[in-house]
């Protein structure tokens, strides 16, 4: 491995002289001069209740007290995920600790009296505490209007129902699987909610200045987030929003995204030139932020006697509390993962987000792989014990490994699980005998994997901004939030290593959304790596202008420069030692006076461009097009090039028929496959893209792909718009020929993921061979998808003399492809002539076709030439 | 209201207190003194310890007219020349993470070192029991302090 200065060795924190002194400051810290407003919320007493009535009339009298606000003024939705929530309860409240109003004063005394004096007039309705109860049938509905709600388009919310997000990953075939297990082992794990308790209570300040411009002080892990659901929800363009995030203490998962923060901003919104502040109480803290969802898993897993596990049935039932913006999320990410870091080839999974009368859900440390792998390492540590197999090493034995598929289908990256497993099973000594010296203390050992996978969008982007100090010292402008993780240090270990400067010549200043660049949020265990890609990336951009300017003034190669000791220097000149402070902000002076250069400020962004969300929704397969490149089934190089050989000698036959000329041709396996691109380098230049991984679709026409019926896939090609309108028809949904998007071919290969939400349930109704008789029957082209026995088997394939025939000295009789082209004039025997030895028709050859004399074959071989 | 004076951070301070005022309220309100934090308003947590004539309190349990004529000191007091020996054992042995207890668990301490240089674990534990940390697990802490009992630092 390289050696590297400032990376993983360990560093003064950046952030440990402002902490230790005292000058650390947070958000609560910050001053506001005597314009500052306190807010205090009127909470929901009861779980679940219409609001008949409130009466503020009574707190408007208190002295000292401004103003109150109820949902009337501010019927705003908001969500990050799925927009269920309103910023204040509107006609209902469906959770204890809802806000349903905000008393704003002068003092936090004055807010507090007139919050109590608020009345709220309430009807009460059954409220639903417990995710199965709320499952059942005649279970009283939280949200009627569900499927209303704008949400994003991997969550699949049920209509009717309490289900806000039912994520289901399906693999192989878990009936065979269990068949072959010889264990089966079925349990259910229980976990319940949690507060993240951090030692800081969330605080926000808003302020809407005379100007119109909204600036929020908040404690988060989400600055750019909340900046963007704050313009969303009240209409603003993102420039006239500020978010300024100060010193967390303590995140957890439940500073990110937007929960209280919100009220702050919209109560700003009607308070101009004054700031406002609501700082929850450590009893708020429990009641009306974000909380771990609770779970139920339900748990069957086959395992054969030697130890693999053949199937496993994974249902999680989260509560995911009364608003689900963010927590079905979390149960999205459980849906795809609930496999945990194991390669089971038959895997089914519903990872359910039902609605209760309890605050909402969110992330927590883990974003819901503590809650899940605590069912599921539990279950696998007791399966080895019934199999009676080591625990370590039945973990070992089904551990995912490189290539393996995930539940999702995606191939696993190189992970070093196996190494790791090994290395802490040697770590703890696992498997010697531990004897406790104390006998009031029984001494025990314990070992579970831990897996933590998809859990963003595809696209969470981190940016930075890198500028250099006249003295040569840095700052590194980045928008992720130290949270106490020690982000900041880490970005600037980066930044070190590749500029040659100290960490501790580097500041790394919290975010302000109007100068800091983007940053998603921090979250998802993903900032060193992010985040960390774009300082990377923002520190070569710095070093690259560095050395670029040595090189125009000093003319030194460039890659013969490089940075050491916050200098330049030269690999063939020791000599040239070049300080960075002496120019990286005032340019180096050249001969003749003049200064070349200008003060280094670099940026770097990072997003991923390598994943997707779009899987099938009854299966979650097919979620990464950008798949890694793959070999097509056969050697098309070589099949190709062949074909295209044949048919030049052919050409070159009939002109030397008509000229009685010779001639040489040359056919290489490279351009053979360029000759097959179809119509993808027209379509890259119409486009102005490159054509990506389409799976197994057609990029210009659609529905043409592979689909999955009941039992497996078929394939169906629909390739105008007569054949549409046909398959409407055939399929028997209206809904499909008349709807707008679907109209043209144009429009259904734009909207093909749609198409595809459309059809794959309507497929999933019926058998591949009952689809394929209905499309036959209509003429719509369509074919089974046969395996090489069906294909060896089939009446059609037999029929043509494609199965035929030959002797082979070794394998005796085998079968091979007959030959495709069908000629009306010669016969086909349903048998080959056996394949030859090498050179076993040599001398045929030689004193036939090519009429060479005993003598002449002799010479020939004489001299070695046969 | 009341006028009240004491001593904060070594400078004799007048101010004018409401009878139901609490300490960390008027420290952090009306005198700029930021370090104190509040995390629970109930003496759980003790991130708003400051030292009361040397004595490690919850400036949250104590009402601000309890302070008058008496010396108070908080970590902006024991920054003002340079950092402790404590403090900066704090930062090698990275005992803070997200910072907010750092302040009272520092001021605790100091008030332990002070009456008795080198305490053993139990009397680091016994000393910081009321002092919650989220981020650390406390191991890096008690390092730091134990550190410094031994006098390596």
């Amino acid at each position: 491995m390289k050696e590297y200065k400032y990376i993983g060795k360990s560093v003064t924190r950046i952030d440990a002289l402002e902490k230790i002194s005292g000058a650390a400051i947070y958000g609560d810290d910050i001053d506001f001069g005597a314009n500052l407003l306190y807010a205090e919320l009127v909470s929901s007493t009861h779980a679940h209740a219409i609001i008949k009535s409130i009466d503020t009339s009574a707190a408007e009298k208190i002295p000292g007290v401004y103003k109150v606000f109820t949902g009337k003024d501010f019927p705003y939705k908001f969500g990050l995920y799925m927009k269920d929530r309103f910023v204040f309860a509107q006609d209902k409240v469906r959770f204890v600790g809802e806000q349903i109003a905000a008393v704003v004063a002068r003092s936090p005394q004055a807010a507090k009296r007139g919050a109590a004096l608020v009345k709220v007039e309430y009807e009460p309705l059954p409220a639903v505490l417990d995710q199965m109860e709320a499952l059942k049938s005649d279970a009283v509905i939280l949200h009627p209007d569900l499927g209303e709600y704008p949400h994003v388009p991997w969550f699949f919310p049920k209509e009717g129902t309490n289900v806000a997000h039912w994520r289901k990953t399906r693999k192989g075939n878990p009936d065979k699987g269990f068949e072959q297990a010889e264990l089966i082992l079925e349990d259910t794990y229980t976990v319940p909610r949690y507060a993240h308790c951090a030692l800081e209570t969330h605080v926000a300040i808003g302020k809407l200045d005379y100007s119109g411009r909204l600036t929020v002080w908040s404690s988060s892990q989400s600055p750019h987030i909340q900046r963007h659901l704050f313009a969303e929800a009240l209409g603003k363009s993102h420039k006239d929003v500020r978010v300024i995030a100060p010193h967390v203490g303590g995140g957890f998962g439940g500073k990110a995204g937007v929960t209280m923060e919100i009220i702050p901003a919209v109560l700003a919104t009607k308070l101009k030139g004054y700031a406002v502040k609501l700082r929850y109480s450590r009893e708020e803290e429990f009641i009306n932020t974000y909380q771990r969802l609770g779970v139920v898993a339900k748990i069957k897993m086959g395992i054969t006697k030697q130890g693999k596990i053949v199937a496993l049935d994974h249902k999680l039932y989260w509560d995911a509390g009364a608003y689900v913006e963010y927590g079905a999320n979390v149960v999205n990410a459980i849906g795809l993962s609930a496999i945990g870091p194991y390669n089971i080839e038959n895997v089914s999974i519903d990872s359910v987000c039902v609605y209760t009368n309890l605050p909402p859900g969110g992330a927590y440390r883990g974003f819901g792989y503590s809650e899940m792998l605590f069912g599921l390492e539990s279950h696998i540590t007791r399966a080895a014990k019934q199999l009676g197999i080591d625990e370590v090493e039945f973990r070992r034995k089904n551990a995912i490994k490189a290539g393996d598929l995930t539940a999702y289908g995606a191939k696993m990256n190189p992970n070093g699980l196996h190494e790791a497993i090994d290395k802490v099973a040697d770590a703890i000594k696992w498997g010697e005998p531990l004897v406790s010296k104390d006998p009031t203390k029984v001494l025990g050992r314990g070992f579970s994997l831990f897996w933590k996978a998809p859990a963003m969008p595809p696209n969470a982007s981190s940016s930075a901004f890198l500028k250099f100090n006249e003295d040569a010292s840095i700052n590194l402008i980045i928008s992720g939030m130290d949270i106490g993780q020690g982000y900041q240090t880490v970005m600037a270990q980066i930044a070190a290593e590749i500029l040659s400067v100290p960490p501790s010549r580097i500041r790394v200043e919290t975010p302000d959304t109007d100068r800091n660049p983007y940053e998603w949020q921090t979250v998802a265990s993903h900032i060193t790596w992010s985040s960390g890609n774009a300082v990377k990336k923002a520190a070569l951009d710095a070093k690259e202008q560095i050395l670029q300017l040595v090189h125009r003034v000093f003319y030194y190669p460039i890659d013969e420069l490089y940075l050491e000791d916050e200098a330049v220097k030269c690999h063939t000149d020791s000599t040239f030692i070049l300080p960075l402070k002496d120019f990286v902000v005032d340019g180096i002076m050249t001969e003749d006076g003049t200064f070349k250069g200008g003060p280094i400020n670099a940026r770097g962004m990072y997003m991923p461009e390598f994943s997707s969300t779009k899987g099938d929704p009854e299966t979650s397969q097919g979620g990464h097009p950008n798949c890694d490149p793959t070999r097509v089934g056969m050697s098309l190089g070589d099949i190709t090039a062949s074909l295209f050989t044949a048919i030049g000698i052919n050409a070159a036959l009939y002109h030397r028929t008509s000229t009685g000329m010779g001639q040489k041709i040359d056919v290489s396996m490279l351009d053979s496959q360029v000759a097959i691109l179809e119509n993808a380098l027209v379509r890259y230049q119409a486009e102005g893209c490159a054509p990506q991984p389409l799976g197994n679709r057609h990029p210009t026409i659609a529905p043409f792909q592979a689909y999955l019926a009941s039992d497996k896939f078929f394939v169906v090609a629909v390739g105008n718009d007569n054949l549409w309108q046909t398959f409407c028809k055939a399929i028997d949904s209206n809904a499909l020929l008349t709807d707008p998007r679907f109209t043209t071919n144009r429009l259904r290969t734009d909207n093909i993921e749609e198409l595809n939400r459309c059809l794959s349930p309507i497929f999933a109704t019926k058998s591949s061979s009952e689809w394929l008789r209905i499309l036959e029957v209509a003429g719509i082209p369509c074919a089974p998808i046969n395996n090489v026995e069906e294909v060896m088997n089939d009446i059609q394939i037999l029929a043509r003399n494609m199965i035929v025939e030959v002797e082979d000295n070794l394998a005796g009789s085998i079968k091979i492809a007959g030959n495709p082209i069908k000629m009306s004039s010669i016969p086909e025997s349903h048998l080959r002539d056996k394949v030859p030895e090498i050179g076993e028709h040599n001398l045929e050859v030689y004193s036939g076709m090519l009429a060479l004399s005993k003598d002449e074959i002799l010479e020939l071989k004489k001299t070695g030439v046969i | 209201m009341k006028e009240i004076c004491f001593n904060l951070n070594f400078e004799l301070r007048h101010l004018m207190v409401e009878p139901n005022e609490i300490l960390l309220d008027v420290l952090r309100d009306k005198l700029g003194v930021k370090s104190p934090k509040c995390g629970c308003e109930r003496g759980d947590c003790g991130a708003c310890t400051v030292l009361l004539d040397g004595k490690a309190v919850r400036s949250c349990l104590i009402l601000a007219v309890e302070a008058d004529k008496r010396d108070i000191i908080t970590v902006e007091g024991i920054s003002q020349e340079k950092l402790s020996t404590l403090q900066n054992a704090f930062i090698e042995y990275n005992s803070f993470q997200c910072g907010y207890c750092a302040p009272g668990i520092i001021l605790a301490v100091t008030e332990l070192l002070e009456k008795n240089p080198h305490p053993n674990l139990a009397e680091i534990k016994e000393c910081i029991a009321g002092h919650l940390c989220r981020c650390t697990g406390y191991t890096s802490i008690f390092d730091a302090i134990m550190a410094v009992s031994k006098g390596e630092k």
